[in-house]
């Protein structure tokens, strides 16, 4: 029953989103409304974490060290999505799930002005991976992963970000 | 990647790991940057994306797993389903042979083969969200 549901508000989401909500929409999360329980099936909006306050004070944080087994240009490969509101901007026009998929399995947030492509979780208490813009614009990919891709990914021993794009 | 597993559903095969890796090598070997798979020639009936990727790099951001969604991206004893970050020790391989495939490798490598020509792998892509996957791939193989 989710499945089809989820298929007709992603053939009418944009413009309901328009129309419907305004542009308070843009700007609040999950956790303001509580109450609107049946909104993540019916709404393809993607969940992105607001930016913490302590926003400031990580931008005087010195890089991070331990990753010279990568190449140069690889240790300093940083971001432009290190604010939620532009991630936000990209993520309402590009679609991240697959047809009928559940669209509460992750939250997509942007990145700190520290963090590169090749560093790994170090110590974050939350569960996470990268991922480019292009994988969901350009290639297709859409989540969660069929078991084909991740296998490749598995056997091959390479993050996402990590397999160039053209592969 | 996605071409291939699409290709397999058309012919009604189980995509397996290696032998979608037979047709191609990987570069560079070293150091550890992004990794390509580079087509064999001559073996791989996939062309290549010819998409450019120019801008990619500085493009990334973060996927949080949710514990709803934890099934989808960790294995049952807890580890994840595919590496999370980049590791320092990628799989490099150049030409592998016949004989690494498992008959079950073979089956898919031969039927891929019997291609004759290239097949378009942005139409293949393109495909991916269409109502009627397997039907729309037959279209495509109508003009190869």
């Amino acid at each position: 029953m989710s499945s089809s549901s989820d298929r007709v508000s992603l053939s009418g989401s944009s413009s309901e989103r328009l129309g419907g909500s305004g542009t308070s929409r843009s700007g609040s999360s999950d956790r303001e409304e509580p109450e609107n329980v049946e909104r993540i099936p019916m709404e393809r909006i993607v969940e992105v974490r607001e930016d913490p306050p302590e926003e400031l004070a990580e931008s005087s944080w010195l890089a991070k060290a331990g990753y010279e087994w990568a190449a140069a240009d690889v240790q300093t490969q940083h971001s432009i999505f290190r604010w939620s509101r532009l991630l936000k901007s990209w993520l309402n026009c590009t679609p991240i799930f697959e047809k009928g998929a559940r669209r509460d399995i992750v939250l997509l947030e942007r990145v700190t002005v520290v963090e590169c492509v090749c560093h790994s979780r170090d110590g974050a208490v939350e569960e996470f991976f990268y991922m480019y813009m292009c994988h969901f614009s350009q290639l297709h990919i859409r989540l969660p992963f069929d078991e084909f891709t991740m296998g490749v990914l598995h056997l091959l021993n390479v993050a996402l970000t990590q397999l160039h794009p053209n592969s | 990647m996605q071409a291939f597993r699409l290709l397999c559903m058309a012919l009604y095969l189980q995509p397996t790991l290696r032998a979608f890796l037979y047709f191609f090598d990987t570069r560079p070997r070293s150091p550890t940057t992004w990794l390509s798979l580079i087509s064999r020639p001559r073996i791989n009936r996939l062309d290549a994306f010819t998409q450019s990727f120019k801008h990619f790099k500085d493009g990334f951001f973060k996927v949080v797993v949710k514990q709803v969604g934890r099934s989808h991206f960790y294995t049952n004893d807890g580890s994840t389903k595919f590496p999370f970050f980049w590791t320092g020790n990628p799989w490099r391989y150049k030409g592998m042979a016949r004989e690494e495939l498992s008959v079950a490798d073979r089956e898919v490598v031969d039927a891929v083969m019997l291609f004759s020509n290239k097949i378009p792998t942005k139409g293949l892509v393109r495909v991916y969200n269409s109502v009627h996957p397997i039907i729309d791939i037959e279209g495509i193989f109508l003009y190869i």
